[in-house]
C-alpha cells in the first residue's frame, strides 16, 4: 500500500484545534487487517491517530475524512501517514499551528481623572477559543511602555458574554494635564497552550482640579418635567441627570461646548464660558420624526 | 363577475356567495376546471380571441380587469361595478389592500371636499362617532377645485432640496384630479370609511389649505365594517407586541382626531373598501401576478385583455398556501398563466417600480443595490412594486411621464430609524401570517437614537454624521416647512418670492447622509459597485443608556442583528451570516478604535459629530450590530395618462381599453393615498362607460 494524497483542512491551524485529514492509497487491496490500517505519526515518530481504510479495492483506497488534534506548540508541523504494515514507506504532511489570538479590552474609565488621583478601569482579554484564563495576568503600561499595575484575570466570565475574563484594577492619574494614551496588554509568557499577545489602547484624560460647578438642569421644552437620565457632556467632563433633571459638572474655568441629550430629545447644544459657579437650563425638544403615517400614508 | 364568455354572469349577491362552503367551493371548481360560483366553463380556454392579437385563448372575461386591489385598484372596481360592470381585481398577494393595508391611512384631497366642509360646519360625522372639535380653523378648510389645481401645478414653490415639487405636474391630470377629489371623499365615505378631523396636508397636495384626514374605527367588542368597529385584538392594540391577520400593522390611537376609543391606520381604509367591494361583487384573483397586455396589434387596436401568471405565496412556518382574510369573491386559480379578456377595459394599478431595483436604478443608480428593498416586503412580498404596469406599458407603446419627479418628493427614499430588520417600513409583529417573512419587528431608535452609535458601511468604515443620517427635508405641504416662505394661510401661490434665490439659500435644508451611505467604498466591485450594507455598531453601555430591547420580537438571529464578546468577532458574525454582506468588513476594528480616540479628544475631524450629540466610547462589552435600512418607499415616474386616467401613447393617442392609476402613473408628484383614490375613481367611472367590445 502506498500513500498517494494526504488532504489537510486547515493548513493552517490554533493550537490544540481539530486538524481533518483524508488519505487516498493506491495498490489498496488489503492482504490483511494491519494492511487496511493506516497510522499518523507526529513529528517525534509517535502515533497520533489510527484509522483504517473506509473504502478500498482495486488499485485505490480512502481513508475518508477524519480528525487529529493539532500540537499546542505554534510552527510548521510536519508529519507523516503509512500504512501499519512494517515495510509501508511515510508519506510526509506539513500544517502550520499559530497562536490563539486574543483580545483585550478596556471599558468603564472614567471621562477625566484629576491629578494624581487614583481611578479605576475595567480589564478584559478574550481568547478567540474561548480558553480559561488560568495565569492570565495583564498589564498597563504608559507610553514609555513603563509597567504600572499588573493585574490577574478572575474566572468569571462577564456579564452576558460567552467568553470574556475581566479583572478590575485601580490606577494613579499622572500628575500631568493632557491625554495620555496609556495601554493594557495581555501577557500570555508561561501558558500551556500558545497565545499571541495583544494589547488596547487604555487613554487617561487627566484635568487639573476643578475651581466651578455647572449646573445644568434639563427640562421637558413642551412640559416644563424634568428630564431624568440626560446624559451631559462638557468635554472632557460628563454627568448625568438625576430625578430633579439636574447634573453638577465641576469643571475648570474655560468655554465649553454643552451638549445635553435626553432620552428621545433632540440634544440641546450651546456654548458657554465658565468663570464661576453657574446654571444652565437645557430645554429639551422632543424628537419628534414625522410617524411613518405621516410619512407614508 | 369574472364569468364565460357568451355567458351572463350569476350576480350572486355578497351573503349568498358567503354561504357558498368550502367543499362545494371546491366542487364547483371541479367542475368547472376552475372554482368559484360565477366563473366559466372549461371551455372557454378554446376561445380564440379576435384577429390581429395572436393565438390567446381566454381564460377568463369580465367588463373590467383590474391590476392590483391597493388604493386605486379597489376604488377602481367599486366605482365599475356601482356603474354596473363585472370586474375582476388581480393581484400578486394573497390578500387584498396592497400598500394601503400598511399604509398610515392619510387621504389628502381637498377642493371643497365633503370631509373638509363637515370641519367647516363644526359637525360630527354622520354616525356621531366624531365628538372632538375641528383641529383646523375655518379659514384653512375654506379650499376650491379652482385653488387646489392652483396649488399642485404652483411653479413657483420649491421644498428645501430646492427642488419644485409642482411645476412639472401634468396639468390636464391635476385637474382632473382637483374636479374629482369631493366626488371621491363622497364615494369613500359611501363605502364604509370614516374619515377623523382635517389635519394637515399631505406631500405634495398642496400648501395653501388644509386637505387630509385619516380613517378611524371605532374599538368594539366585534369586526364589523358596517358598524364601523373592531376588537382590540384585531386591531393590535391589545397586546404591543401582537398584530392581527386583520390588521397587518398595530393601529393608532385617533381620540385627538376622533373619540376616545378610535384607532387608525391604513387597516381603517382598506378593510372598508375591500368589504364592500367583496359585498358588491366584485371578483378577486389572488396570488397572480399581472404580466402582459393583450392589444389587437402589439402597438395600435383596443387593449383586449391582459395575460397574469400565477404568484402563489406559502406560510413562512407552514409552508401552506396563504389566504386572504375574507374570501367570499375569490377566484380559485392556479394555472401558471391565464388570459383574462376585458369587454370594456383594463385599468393598470399595481403600483410603481419601488420594488424593482432594476427599474429604479434608473433614477439613482446606487439603489440598485439589493439589499435595500421597498417597503413592506413582509406583507407584499418580492413582487410587489415591480414595474409591471410600467413594463406592461412600454410592450405596447404607452408613454411615460414625470419620470424625473421621483427626485424630488423629499421622502422617497431615505435611512429609516427602525433597525434590524430587513422590513424596516411597518410595525408588524408576531399574530400576521407574513411576520415570519420579516422574522423581526426592528428596534426603533428614533432620530435621536442615530447618537447612541457609528454607522459603518461594508467594510466597516464611517461615513457620515451618523446624527445627521435619518433627517429628512420637512414634507411640502399645508401648514409645511417645505420650504415656501409664507406658512399655512400666509403662503401665496404663484409668487416668483416663493423661489427666489437668496430665500432658497436660506431655507435650504437637506442632509445628504442616504448619499454617503450609498457611495461606493472598498469593497464595491464591478459591475454594480453594490455600497452594501449599514451597521450601527454600538455597546452594552448604549444599551443601557437608551433601554433599547434587544430581545424577539424586535431582534432576531435573523442576519440583522448580531451580537459579539468582541468588535473582531462581531465582523465576522455580520460578514459570515448577512445575506448582503459580499466582504469582510476589514476596517471595523480599527474604526471603533479610532472613533474612541475620538470620544476622549472631544472631536471628530472626520464628520464633526461633537457640535451635534455627545460622543460615547463604544468599549464595554458585549458589542451589538444592528442592520441599518435605506428604504426606497414609492415611486413617482410611470405611464402618462391624460384626464380620464387613460393611457397615452408615445404619439400623443389615447390607447382604447387602457386606463392606469396610482403609482402605476406618472406626471403627478403627489404621495400617497389621495392621488391613487381619485385616479381609481375616475378610471373606475370611464372605464365602466366604455362599449363592450
Amino acid at each position: 500500500m502506498t500513500i498517494s494524497r494526504v488532504d489537510v483542512s486547515p493548513e493552517e491551524v490554533d493550537a490544540g484545534a481539530d486538524i481533518t485529514l483524508d488519505i487516498e492509497v493506491s495498490h489498496a487491496m488489503p492482504a490483511g487487517p494491519e494492511d487496511s490500517r493506516l497510522l499518523i505519526r507526529d513529528h517525534d515518530g509517535a502515533v497520533a491517530a489510527s484509522v483504517r481504510l473506509a473504502e478500498f479495492g482495486g488499485e485505490t483506497g480512502r481513508s475518508g475524512a477524519f480528525v487529529v488534534t493539532a500540537p499546542l506548540e505554534p510552527g510548521t508541523h510536519t508529519w507523516s501517514a503509512a500504512g501499519a504494515a512494517p515495510d509501508s514507506t511515510p508519506a510526509p504532511f506539513t500544517f502550520t499551528v499559530r497562536p490563539h489570538e486574543t483580545r483585550v479590552l478596556v471599558w468603564d474609565a472614567p471621562p477625566s481623572v484629576e491629578c494624581g488621583e487614583t481611578f479605576r478601569v475595567k480589564l478584559g482579554v478574550r481568547c478567540a477559543r474561548r480558553c480559561r484564563p488560568d495565569g492570565w495576568s495583564l498589564e498597563v503600561r504608559d507610553h514609555e511602555r513603563n509597567r504600572l499595575a499588573t493585574v490577574r484575570l478572575g474566572d468569571e466570565v462577564w456579564p452576558r458574554t460567552d467568553g470574556l475574563y475581566y479583572a478590575d484594577v485601580e490606577l494613579k492619574a499622572p500628575d500631568r494635564e493632557g491625554l495620555h494614551q496609556w495601554e493594557a496588554r495581555a501577557t500570555t509568557r508561561g501558558l500551556d497552550t500558545s497565545h499571541a499577545e495583544s494589547g488596547a489602547a487604555l487613554n487617561v484624560r487627566v484635568v487639573r482640579a476643578p475651581d466651578c460647578v455647572l449646573t445644568v438642569e434639563a427640562v421637558d421644552a413642551e412640559n416644563r418635567t424634568p428630564v431624568e437620565g440626560a446624559q451631559v457632556v462638557v468635554h472632557p467632563y460628563r454627568a448625568v441627570t438625576d430625578a430633579h433633571g439636574v447634573a453638577a459638572v465641576r469643571v475648570v474655568r474655560g468655554e465649553y461646548r454643552v451638549l445635553v441629550s435626553g432620552k428621545g430629545h433632540v440634544p440641546f447644544r450651546n456654548r458657554f464660558t465658565v468663570d464661576a459657579d453657574m446654571t444652565i437650563r437645557a430645554q429639551l425638544v422632543l424628537d419628534r420624526e414625522p410617524s411613518d403615517a405621516e410619512i407614508w400614508s | 363577475m369574472a364569468g364565460k364568455r357568451d355567458k351572463k354572469p350569476n350576480d350572486t349577491g355578497f351573503e349568498d356567495r358567503k354561504r357558498v362552503s368550502r367543499r362545494d367551493f371546491v366542487k364547483k371548481g371541479a367542475v368547472a376546471g376552475l372554482g368559484g360560483a360565477a366563473l366559466l366553463e372549461p371551455s372557454a380556454r378554446a376561445q380564440a380571441a379576435p384577429q390581429g392579437s395572436g393565438d390567446v385563448a381566454w381564460d377568463y372575461e369580465v367588463d373590467v380587469v383590474i391590476a392590483g386591489g391597493g388604493c386605486a385598484g379597489l376604488t377602481a372596481a367599486i366605482r365599475a361595478r356601482d356603474l354596473g360592470a363585472t370586474v375582476l381585481v388581480v393581484d400578486q398577494n394573497f390578500d387584498v389592500g396592497g400598500r394601503m393595508l400598511h399604509s398610515g391611512s392619510f387621504v389628502s384631497l381637498g377642493g371643497g371636499d365633503p370631509v373638509q366642509r363637515r370641519d367647516m360646519s363644526g359637525e360630527s360625522d354622520r354616525e356621531g362617532f366624531i365628538t372632538v372639535d375641528p383641529v383646523e380653523d375655518r379659514e384653512e378648510l375654506d379650499d376650491s377645485v379652482d385653488l387646489l389645481f392652483t396649488d399642485l401645478t404652483d411653479w413657483s414653490v420649491l421644498d428645501r432640496k430646492a427642488q419644485g415639487p409642482y411645476r412639472y405636474n401634468e396639468r390636464e391630470l391635476v385637474r382632473a384630479w382637483a374636479e374629482n377629489c369631493p366626488a371621491t371623499r363622497q364615494f369613500l365615505t359611501d363605502n364604509y370609511v370614516r374619515f377623523a378631523r382635517v389635519n394637515g396636508t399631505h406631500g405634495g397636495g398642496g400648501l395653501s389649505r388644509a386637505r387630509g384626514a385619516r380613517c378611524f374605527l371605532m374599538l368594539g367588542d366585534r369586526t364589523d365594517m358596517k358598524a364601523g368597529t373592531i376588537t382590540a385584538e384585531d386591531a393590535g392594540v391589545a397586546d404591543p407586541e401582537r398584530t392581527s391577520a386583520f390588521a397587518p400593522v398595530q393601529m393608532t390611537n385617533m381620540s385627538r382626531f376622533v373619540a376616545p376609543g378610535a384607532v387608525g391606520n391604513g387597516v381603517a381604509l382598506a378593510r372598508p373598501l375591500e368589504f364592500s367591494a367583496r359585498e358588491k361583487g366584485v371578483e378577486f384573483m389572488l396570488h397572480r401576478s399581472f404580466e402582459e397586455l393583450v392589444r389587437e396589434q402589439p402597438f395600435s387596436g383596443r387593449i383586449l385583455g391582459i395575460r397574469a401568471r400565477y404568484s402563489p405565496r406559502f406560510h413562512p412556518e407552514t409552508g401552506e398556501l396563504m389566504r386572504s382574510y375574507w374570501q367570499n369573491g375569490n377566484v380559485e386559480e392556479r394555472r401558471e398563466t391565464v388570459n383574462i379578456r376585458a369587454r370594456k377595459a383594463v385599468i393598470l394599478a399595481s403600483g410603481g417600480h419601488a420594488g424593482n431595483p432594476q427599474v429604479r436604478s434608473m433614477f439613482y443608480p446606487a439603489m440598485r443595490e439589493p439589499a435595500f428593498p421597498t417597503s413592506g416586503l413582509a406583507l407584499q412580498g418580492r413582487q410587489s412594486q415591480d414595474a409591471s404596469a410600467l413594463i406592461a406599458g412600454l410592450r405596447v407603446g404607452a408613454n411615460l411621464a414625470g419620470m424625473q419627479q421621483n427626485l424630488s418628493y423629499s421622502t422617497t427614499f431615505h435611512i429609516s430609524t427602525r433597525l434590524g430588520t430587513r422590513d424596516a417600513y411597518t410595525t408588524m409583529m408576531p399574530g400576521h401570517p407574513t411576520f415570519g417573512f420579516r422574522g423581526s419587528a426592528g428596534v426603533n431608535v428614533g432620530n435621536a437614537g442615530f447618537e447612541e452609535f457609528i454607522a459603518v458601511n461594508q467594510v466597516g468604515q464611517r461615513f457620515f454624521n451618523e446624527v445627521r443620517l435619518p433627517l429628512r427635508p420637512g414634507l411640502n405641504a399645508y401648514p409645511g416647512d417645505g420650504g415656501a416662505p409664507g406658512q399655512g394661510l400666509e403662503h401665496k401661490p404663484l409668487d416668483w418670492r416663493n423661489c427666489r434665490k437668496e430665500w432658497v439659500q436660506e431655507m435650504y435644508g437637506h442632509d445628504h447622509g442616504l448619499d454617503a451611505a450609498l457611495a461606493m467604498n472598498e469593497g464595491s466591485e464591478p459591475p454594480d459597485y453594490y455600497s452594501g450594507p449599514l451597521w450601527a455598531i454600538f455597546d452594552q453601555e448604549a444599551v443601557e443608556r437608551t433601554g433599547w430591547e434587544l430581545r424577539y420580537p424586535y431582534v432576531a438571529d435573523n442576519g440583522y442583528f448580531f451580537q459579539a464578546d468582541t468588535i473582531e468577532e462581531l465582523a465576522d458574525k455580520i460578514a459570515a451570516d448577512h445575506e448582503f454582506q459580499r466582504v469582510p468588513l476589514k476596517y471595523l476594528a480599527e474604526t471603533v478604535a479610532t472613533w474612541n480616540g475620538y470620544v476622549d479628544a472631544g472631536a471628530d475631524p472626520e464628520f464633526e459629530r461633537e457640535v451635534d450629540a455627545p460622543m460615547n466610547h463604544i468599549a464595554a462589552p458585549p458589542f451589538y450590530a444592528l442592520s441599518i435600512m435605506v428604504i426606497w418607499h414609492d415611486s413617482y415616474g410611470g405611464l402618462r395618462v391624460n384626464g380620464r386616467q387613460q393611457v397615452v401613447d408615445m404619439q400623443g393617442e389615447v390607447i382604447p381599453g387602457l386606463y392606469a392609476g396610482g403609482e402605476a402613473v406618472g406626471g403627478f408628484n403627489k404621495h400617497g393615498l389621495g392621488k391613487g383614490h381619485v385616479h381609481g375613481y375616475i378610471a373606475g367611472t370611464r372605464a365602466a362607460e366604455e362599449p363592450s367590445a
